[in-house]
């Protein structure tokens, strides 16, 4: 499930990346090495400096053995907190100690070829900090001329509390917002799920999992209470959990009912819990862009969001109305992304976007005091399209469609 | 009689042994953890790193957490399989400070699990703020020669400098890279001598008779663990020499906090059971704290604040030999092959002669060549990208070395450590510490004639590397000889209670460059030796 992927890229190289960077030092790449500087480094998000500014956004393009070279020149000059330091420095470490890998690492030149390799290594050095000096500038350009897009990305001090971190989009929420230096509070469904996610968080992680099945009326807020969260304590609360019963009929009550306890009322109970002693927080409905039009067979799913949505707004009404001008409520519509609900299947892959695109939009967008995001933005326009084009385009694409 | 001497390191085995040879019963309590054996004896720590199933635990830990972070001042961080010291998080660790960074053990044997193995002696230049002299000291000193063998030389150039050294060994092997700067000394000694500088075998507590069983066998692992005992280790040769007494006990998991009295007497300990975590109390008739400087200064604050309220709770002072090292490069060893089989530490020893200066007069130094460390902090401290430094490092590798320099302190006003009233169950200490401006200019300027010598010794040297207040490991001068309610008298014996004695580092009034721990032997015995009992 979740240790297929990294847990933060930025600071983990995959294996591809793993492979660019021994390419580079000359070594041999070995699997179980990648696999141990892989968990050294997960907890480096928790040990050392976070990169930040123009140091971030070179780290987070893929490494390859043109950008390691860059990267490993500019960071020993300018940004010695940089995560390819910690990345060279782990790679060197890890195969010093392994005989085989040493006697690769130690190979050096002996006799008259010491002087010759020294003034080749000296002339390499030259060209090297020569390229890379005109390929800083170049990205320092571009991290400039894109300053006016660029996402928030720094939570350090915040608390972020999210509902359902086990799997899917909480998951990612997680992991960014622990990359972004915030202290998490999560909320899981059932111990085990708590037991399996604790097991594959660095131990340094910042964050507070409780158990509460949202399924039941009012467990956030016990579990919340229970566990001594305080609303002052929350920066920001993002309720990410979701139920959806694919393939049941929207007349289905019992169904409906938790659909609607999970998906909404929820909600409605956090505001209640977060906004009645917090005078600053931002709260974070995840809707569905599917809160535009209605669908067959999902027990009213789709109702469930668009109730979320439109009382999301009223919510923040009341709350500026109030005079809680800092109380911020954003709603979230995101297109389709993969999650235990949709399955990527055959062409409409093309139709799926980046869960962990999604995840910085959301954080990014929540730090920005953005009232909607809609991600990707195109697919908020093709679901307007369909809805313009009446409910017998809808059923056919849908309902018909869908058989 | 009951006699407890507490620690288990250097000073309280040897404190012990001489008690025992006074036909005393003798109790030796101690926390006593006990480190893990070293693997395959014989190989060199190359060769190790092949052998084992996972090397990368061994030497930097199952969770890595030896691998030294870039931009780290560290160069070496043992591995958690060489776990003799103890962590400030250890709910024992009782100190704290914003301006000292000491290092402390738990183990049998202390410190001394990985001390340098340099056995020196202090002359009567280096006690000359003692109030006993070299004379004194000799006959300690000759015991503990008897049961430390030491190797090297008798008559080098350093030898006048090193007297009260008693070698029995022969001088460890020099590798070809140490030949290399040795020929060079000898070449230009004229010039190095003007400038005060002499080069020599180094003196170490190492056994290289080829007959013993023990003798080093060259496999390059001094610092991950000899695993032949070679080098003296308290744990492994004088504690094994008490143990053969039956008037002996060893009594392990008990951590001291303070003492009892009533008037001048002490009565009874009172003691941490590490085990049980419960505190408890012990009768006793004389007692000899050997627990390391710190941690005996530590007791003694504890037991003034019960027996003497009205003295205040703070030591009249703490000693730290600081450690400059200066890295090199040296010429005309570069591209020379490395050696299979080498004697890890440092071969060779320098002494930095002050004529004119009327203390120090000597003053100690280390010069190693690299040869088995973990390389990876080393590589990233290099000015140039990874690539290039791994390069630069392995071609130049034979050729890199460093003078670890050694300097002195005295008892200085504002440097001691004072009882926190409020500290945690246990009792805490805070270590006060700051260098004076007379030590500043001395390091300085003994840097500057030590660079000097680098570069006549065809050698380049390439920055200083000082480490923070405490990181020189020698500690001293808590309760230190002298005239005063909170130290003792030339005999160790504290001037307070009659049945205490200092039998460490503790009671030095001063503390000279030259490697400590051939002294807290000498003083240990002698002030077993000389206890009225």
């Amino acid at each position: 499930m979740m240790m297929k992927k990294l847990l933060f890229p930025v600071w983990q190289p995959d294996q591809q990346e793993y492979q660019a960077v021994c390419a580079y030092l000359g070594l041999s790449p070995r699997a179980h090495l990648h696999k141990k500087l892989s968990d050294y480094l997960s907890k480096a998000p928790f040990r050392f400096a976070r990169a930040k500014g123009f140091p971030l956004y070179l780290a987070k393009p893929r490494l390859t053995r043109f950008r390691i070279a860059r990267l490993d020149l500019a960071s020993k000059l300018f940004f010695p907190d940089h995560p390819i330091r910690h990345i060279l420095n782990g790679v060197i470490a890890l195969h010093e100690c392994d005989g085989e890998e040493y006697a690769e690492l130690s190979a050096a030149p002996s006799g008259w070829a010491v002087p010759v390799s020294l003034l080749g290594w000296g002339f390499g050095f030259a060209a090297s900090l020569f390229i890379t000096m005109g390929w800083l500038c170049g990205y320092f350009m571009l991290y400039l001329a894109g300053a006016p897009l660029r996402l928030a990305e720094d939570l350090a001090g915040k608390r972020v509390l999210i509902t359902g971190v086990n799997r899917g989009l909480g998951l990612d929420l997680l992991l960014h917002s622990l990359q972004q230096g915030a202290q998490v509070t999560g909320t899981v469904r059932n111990h085990e799920a708590l037991e399996a996610l604790r097991a594959q968080l660095p131990e340094e992680a910042p964050v507070e999992l409780i158990v509460a099945d949202l399924s039941q009326p009012g467990a956030l807020v016990k579990a919340l209470q229970k566990g001594q969260i305080s609303p002052d304590r929350v920066d920001i609360a993002v309720l990410c959990a979701g139920a959806k019963f694919s393939g049941v009929s929207v007349m289905t009550t019992p169904r409906l009912r938790d659909t609607f306890e999970v998906n909404y009322f929820t909600s409605v109970d956090l505001a209640d819990w977060l906004y009645g002693s917090a005078d600053k927080a931002t709260l974070v409905l995840i809707s569905s862009i599917g809160r535009w039009h209605g669908m067959h067979s999902s027990c009213g799913y789709n109702a469930s969001k668009a109730a979320l949505s439109i009382w999301g707004e009223s919510l923040e009404m009341e709350l500026h109305l109030a005079g809680k001008k800092d109380c911020k409520v954003m709603v979230v519509e995101p297109g389709i992304f993969a999650s235990g609900m949709m399955e990527q299947k055959g062409v409409s892959r093309l139709l799926f976007t980046s869960r962990r695109k999604l995840a910085i939009r959301i954080l990014s967008g929540a730090q920005q005091g953005r009232k909607v995001l809609r991600y990707p933005f195109w697919f908020a326009l093709l679901t307007w399209t369909v809805c313009l084009g009446g409910r017998g385009l809808r059923y056919r694409l849908f309902a018909r469609g869908g058989k | 009689m009951k006699i407890i001497v507490v620690g288990a390191g250097v000073s309280g085995a040897h404190a012990a042994l001489t008690l025992l040879e006074r036909n005393f019963n003798v109790e030796l309590w101690d926390v006593g953890r006990v480190e893990g054996t070293h693997p395959a004896e014989g190989m060199t720590f190359n060769d190790l790193k092949k052998s084992l199933d996972d090397p990368v635990a061994h030497f930097l830990g199952a969770d890595l957490s030896a691998l030294i972070p870039p931009a780290s001042d560290e160069l070496l961080r043992y591995p958690p399989s060489r776990n003799f010291l103890t962590s400030t998080k250890d709910p024992l660790w009782g100190f704290e400070s914003d301006s000292f960074f000491p290092f402390g053990s738990y183990n049998k044997g202390g410190l001394a699990n990985g001390w340098g193995a340099n056995a020196l002696s202090y002359d009567e230049n280096d006690l000359s703020d003692w109030p006993i002299s070299f004379s004194d000291m000799e006959a300690a000193y000759r015991t503990v020669y008897n049961r430390i063998p030491v190797a090297g030389p008798t008559d080098d150039d350093l030898a006048p400098y090193l007297s009260g050294v008693y070698p029995s060994q022969l001088p460890v092997r020099l590798s070809a890279a140490d030949q290399m700067l040795l020929q060079i000394y000898n070449k230009k000694k004229h010039a190095l001598t003007k400038l005060g500088i002499r080069i020599g075998p180094a003196r170490l507590a190492v056994i290289t008779d080829p007959q013993r069983d023990d003798a080093c066998d060259y496999c390059d692992r001094c610092l991950w663990g000899c695993p032949r005992a070679s080098i003296y280790n308290p744990a492994l040769s004088t504690l094994k020499e008490c143990e053969g007494y039956k008037s002996f006990r060893y009594v392990q998991g008990r951590f001291v906090l303070s003492l009892l009295s009533s008037e001048d007497k002490i009565t009874g300990i009172r003691y941490l059971n590490t085990s049980t975590r419960q505190i408890h109390q012990d009768t006793c008739n004389a007692i000899f704290l050997a627990a390391g400087a710190l941690k005996s200064g530590a007791v003694f604050l504890q037991t003034l604040k019960t027996a003497h309220p009205d003295i205040p709770r703070e030591t009249e002072g703490l000693m730290d030999t600081s450690v400059v090292k200066l890295p090199f490069v040296a010429l005309r060893n570069i591209g020379r092959p490395s050696e299979a089989r080498s004697f890890q530490f440092n071969r060779l020893a320098i002494g930095i002669v002050n004529g004119e200066a009327p203390w120090p007069r000597y003053l100690h130094g280390e010069l190693l060549n690299l040869t088995s460390l973990i390389y990876h902090p080393l590589i990233e401290w290099m000015p140039f990208d990874s690539r290039l430094s791994k390069k630069l490092f392995f071609t130049l590798k034979s050729a890199l070395g460093t003078v670890s320099l050694f300097f002195p302190d005295k008892v200085t006003a504002g440097n001691r450590q004072v009882l926190v009233e409020h500290g945690d169950q246990w009792g805490k200490t805070r270590l006060c510490y700051q260098e004076t401006a007379e030590k500043t200019s001395y390091i300085r300027q003994s840097i500057a004639r030590v660079r000097s010598a680098l570069w006549r010794l065809s050698c380049v040297p390439k920055g200083t590397i000082q480490s923070p207040p405490g990181g020189g490991i020698h500690y001293a001068g808590t309760i230190p000889m002298g005239k005063g309610s909170r130290k003792c008298d030339p005999s160790g014996r504290s001037n307070l209670f009659s049945n205490l004695y200092i039998a460490d580092g503790a009671a030095f009034p001063s503390l000279p460059s030259k490697s400590i721990t051939l002294s807290l032997a000498a003083h240990a015995t002698r002030v077993a030796r000389n206890a009225r009992l």
